[in-house]
């Protein structure tokens, strides 16, 4: 068997692989921090990337894949720099998300799980994120943006469009 | 020793070990729980919860299958509560079931179908649509999708009990079958670019609880209920695995598990299973043929009979016995082993027998009481420690490797092995401890030296790295159980007879048991039942002695030397020296056709008879009871007719009656008369305290500068020998013949990974595709054998096991 190269992951995920290995007395229980920092690196489960921390990890890479199957959470394709996620789980339902989605859908130009042609924004639906009280509201990367109405969700686009310089 | 725990089971009390599950211990009232997803075999795991019981004072209903015993624990197996909860259950599984039963290969054999006539609702009360996966390929829409060459997958079907997936991970310990997603989306799948090919994939079809694996060689063939069984034993290697033939009209359809807890505890490998195919393989032999002017041509029994018997008449009216050789092989009954040797000592006075056309060199006589497994299959369970040494048990023993891994996985038992390349069990955790190529013999021999403490020879000359060594020793100081283990690199090591003093010594300093494993069928059988040359002259003398002119007539049977002997040149130039070559054989072959006369032999499952497996074990098998071939014969059957034309006695008729002249001859094999259907293992007394004294070591040979590369090679594990190669099961599993190299290398001769090389001797060359690992040694190619189209004993020359070859881009 012949030793993989690591091309994609960075030295700072590596680093971070090779501070898990030794901490689980059950070898296996490390895939799910594992896949965590494929994430974080790439913002997605990158599947060439996966197949190296696998390497790394001395781990079948099918249990990989199973597990980041099973969470709903971890996107199994590339996502946009701008990762847009609408609640729409009851009280969000009720307070109008989902003509928030149709509004996104239409302003982005991308169905629901697509990606913008410039890579800017992808959109999905998820289940409740634990702020009904704020009802509608959606995540996008690691914020939560809450009371959105169409005005305010054209607001955040643009800001987060003029942010990145691309206008 | 475990306590044991009296229960109550629907009214019975049983008496079970602590520790029991709750559905044995009803078993062993013979009460049986329904299940799908639990085998006794395997990890519990409670995942289809048909095995639901009430258990007294226990707030819930629980799964019997993942429960151990309690004391004084009362259980209901058929309350009101249970059976209700049962239907509810069925109801469950069977919501997104197809109910496509009547297309479905599975029906008749189905525990869903079975359990959901007996215990389940018999509506519905889902109306909703049910989930269904659906494969789009070349726009064509699929419900089944291919895991591997042999096996695919209906996922609607599935009812994920992960049998199928705990075969492959626990008990063959491969990481090809997965589970995806959650919920009523659960789905088994494999990985892109994965194949499910391991040694043991067919398994997961047998056991597979409904019909969502299905092998690509059975599947729409035939409804199960059509079919008969015949008893068998596998000989396609040494192991002895039972299974049921299963045909009809005469056709084969599949092989299954007879589960024999001694040898195979149910599992078959896929060499075995997907073999059945051979019987009616296009190759295959099912008239007699004779040479007329220089062509064979089909003939009936009669002629060849009487061109046979008029041969021999001459020969034994002019006292010419030696002038005759037998070559049987390790296919063979024992039946035939035995019938063969009567008729050429008693009939044609000739005890020129042998069997061992694969090796360079003649076993020596007292190595036979060593070979075999050195107590039970099952006792491998409990070893602690195996050293491998030239043994690739994986390939050559697949289904007892299953007991190696199951020591190693459960049990935590070390592996280690010793060979020039890296070896493997599944993912379970082995050491490879790499030596350059033959110098098997200098390490064992370093080993003893460093058990015993005394001073350790220079390991320099034989270019050994001590580390893995010196540890290794040092483990075995204080090792528990050590098994030592060779196998089929031994039979054919260059030092075979220095290697065979080091493991006794090493036996003897670690306490060790020691087992010389035959990789090939009845090997033990044929050897022990008269094929071994202890009067006459083994193979190799005989091809001198067919050079010289003093053997002018040989009999092959089963054997095909050509394509086995290690120097195809000079095997195949003294073949044609012979006045007169009979071939009996069940499939066409190299040496057929240097044949003067060709004879369609018997094959399982044509005949009756038994076999030895590697613990001595003998073991029965039955003939179909219709056969469309009926022109082909066992070894046995063919000479009792001969006999009978030349007015000899020793007229068989059938496998018992020469069953019966056996035991009045040999009386150890008593047991034989009426072998129950787990076989009896059979002691034959060995002669004490073999001492082969010391041998020197061979010095190790050193590469040329124009063949710098030294030239291994080794079976795969679905495909091993001659005759598996006649399967188009087989061949369409095993995939391509291919060699290995190292990678310095590979960068020295500047190839890549996959070019196809030239490798070659001054005289021949073989032109295989390479891939480049560090799994072999530098300066090692390795080639997996077997391939007509690249034979590797077109390398070798007499005598010798190997050879120094060169390297190119072809």
């Amino acid at each position: 068997m012949g030793t993989t190269v690591n091309k994609l992951l960075s030295e700072k995920s590596i680093k971070e692989l090779n501070r898990l290995k030794g901490l689980y007395p059950v070898r296996k229980s490390v895939v799910l921090m594992v896949l965590h920092v494929i994430y974080d690196q790439f913002g997605y489960i990158q599947p060439e990337a996966l197949k190296e921390a696998a390497g790394i990890m001395e781990i079948p890479l099918i249990d990989f894949h199973q597990a980041a199957s099973f969470y709903t959470m971890f996107p199994r394709e590339a996502v946009g720099k701008y990762h847009i996620q609408v609640c729409r789980t009851l009280s969000c339902e009720l307070r109008g998300s989902q003509e928030l989605v149709a509004f996104l859908k239409e302003k982005l130009e991308i169905d629901m799980g697509g990606i913008t042609s410039d890579s800017m924004f992808s959109l999905t639906e998820v289940e409740c994120l634990g702020s009904c009280g704020t009802a509608p509201m959606m995540q996008i990367n690691d914020t939560y943006y809450e009371n959105l109405t169409r005005a305010r969700v054209e607001q955040i686009l643009d800001d987060l469009r003029s942010k990145s310089g691309n206008g | 020793m475990a306590e044991n725990i009296t229960i109550t089971v629907d009214g019975r009390t049983v008496d079970v070990p602590s520790g029991t599950l709750i559905i044995e211990a009803a078993r062993k009232l013979g009460i049986e729980i329904p299940t799908f997803c639990y085998d006794d075999r395997l990890r519990p795991v409670g995942a289809c919860r048909m095995c639901l019981v009430e258990v007294e004072k226990m707030p819930k209903l629980i799964a019997s299958c993942a429960t151990p015993v309690a004391p004084n624990m009362i259980v209901h197996t058929d309350s009101e509560k249970v059976v209700k909860a049962r239907k509810g259950v069925l109801e469950f599984l069977l919501i997104n079931h197809p109910l496509d039963c009547p297309t479905c290969d599975k029906g008749g054999e189905c525990p869903l179908q079975d359990n959901t006539y007996t215990y389940g609702p018999a509506e519905s009360r889902y109306g909703e649509n049910k989930i269904r996966f659906i494969e789009d390929s070349k726009n064509q829409k699929f419900d089944d999708i291919r895991l591997g060459p042999e096996i695919f997958l209906n996922r609607n079907r599935c009812i994920m009990c992960f049998k199928c997936v705990r075969i492959v991970r626990d008990l063959a310990g491969e990481a090809d079958l997965g589970v995806f997603q959650r919920g009523s989306f659960a789905n088994i799948n494999v990985l892109e670019e994965i194949e499910l090919d391991d040694e043991f994939s067919g398994n997961t079809v047998e056991y597979c609880p409904v019909g969502a694996l299905t092998s690509k060689s059975f599947r729409y063939k035939i409804r199960e209920w059509l079919l008969k069984k015949s008893p068998s034993v596998c000989n396609l290697c040494s192991d002895g695995c039972n299974m049921n033939i299963e045909w009809s009209r005469g056709e084969v359809f599949r092989h299954m598990a007879r589960r024999n807890s001694g040898v195979d505890d149910g599992w078959l490998c896929d060499r075995g299973r997907y073999g059945f195919d051979l019987s009616r393989a296009q190759d295959r032999l099912v008239r007699p043929h004779i040479r007329r002017d220089n062509k064979l041509q089909a003939c009936s029994w009669d002629e060849a009979s009487a061109l046979l018997s008029k041969h021999l008449q001459n020969i034994i009216d002019t006292n010419k016995g030696s002038e005759v050789a037998a070559v049987g092989s390790p296919i063979l009954s024992n039946e035939e082993a035995f019938a063969i040797r009567r008729f050429f000592s008693d009939v044609v006075k000739s005890e020129n027998v042998d069997f061992q056309t694969e090796y360079p060199k003649p076993i020596e006589p007292e190595l036979l009481d060593l070979i075999g497994l050195d107590g039970s299959i099952k006792d491998l369970e409990s070893d602690s420690t195996f050293v491998f040494i030239g043994c690739d048990p994986a390939v050559e023993h697949p289904v007892v490797s299953l007991r190696i891994r199951k020591a190693v996985s459960t049990y935590k038992a070390k592996a280690v092995f010793i060979s020039s390349h890296d070896k493997k069990l599944g993912y379970f955790p082995i050491t490879n401890i790499r030596i350059p190529f033959s110098a098997e013999a200098a390490a064992v021999n370093y080993l003893v030296s460093r058990i015993s403490g005394k001073t350790t020879g220079d390991m320099a000359d034989f270019k050994i790295d001590p580390d893995g060594l010196n540890r290794l020793a040092d483990n075995l100081k204080n090792a528990g159980r050590i098994h030592i283990i060779a196998g089929r690199e031994f039979f054919n090591h260059p030092d075979r007879a220095a290697l065979l003093v080091g493991l006794i010594k090493l036996k003897k300093s670690t306490g060790a048991k020691l087992s010389i494993l035959p990789p090939q069928g009845n090997f033990i059988g044929v050897s022990r039942f008269g094929l071994f040359p202890s009067l006459g002259h083994s193979f190799e003398n005989m091809l001198e002695r067919i050079e010289s002119g003093e053997i002018k007539t040989m009999f092959v049977f089963g054997a095909n030397p050509i394509d086995e002997y290690p120097d195809r040149k000079y095997i195949h130039d003294v073949l044609k020296n012979l006045e007169f070559l009979v071939v009996v054989s069940p499939f066409a072959n190299a040496t057929a056709s240097l044949a003067s006369v060709v004879l369609p032999q018997a094959m399982l499952p044509d005949y009756g008879g038994t076999f030895l497996n590697i613990e001595h074990r003998a073991q029965k098998f039955t003939p179909m009871t219709e056969n469309p071939h009926s022109d082909v014969k066992p070894a046995w059957a063919i000479l009792g007719e001969l006999s009978s034309l030349l007015d000899m006695g020793n007229i068989w008729y059938s496998d018992s009656q020469v069953r019966k002249v056996m035991i009045d001859t040999i009386k150890e094999i008593e047991g034989l008369d009426n072998l129950p259907d787990n076989g009896v293992v059979i002691r034959f007394p060995a002669k004490d305290g073999y001492d082969p004294g010391d041998v020197s070591l061979a010095e190790p040979e050193t590469p040329g500068i124009d063949y710098p590369y030294i030239m291994n090679w080794t079976p795969s594990a679905h495909h091993h020998g001659w005759i598996t190669e006649k399967s188009d099961n087989l061949m369409r599993i095993s995939g391509k013949q291919i060699a290995w190299m190292h990678p310095d290398d590979a960068a020295r001769e500047e190839i890549s990974d996959g070019q196809v090389l030239r490798i070659g001797t001054a005289e021949t060359a073989l032109n295989l595709p390479v891939i480049i690992t560090t799994g072999v040694n530098k300066g090692e190619i390795l080639i997996v054998n077997s391939f007509s189209a690249n034979p590797v004993n077109r390398l070798l020359k007499k005598g010798r096991p190997t050879t120094f070859v060169s390297v190119r881009k072809s």
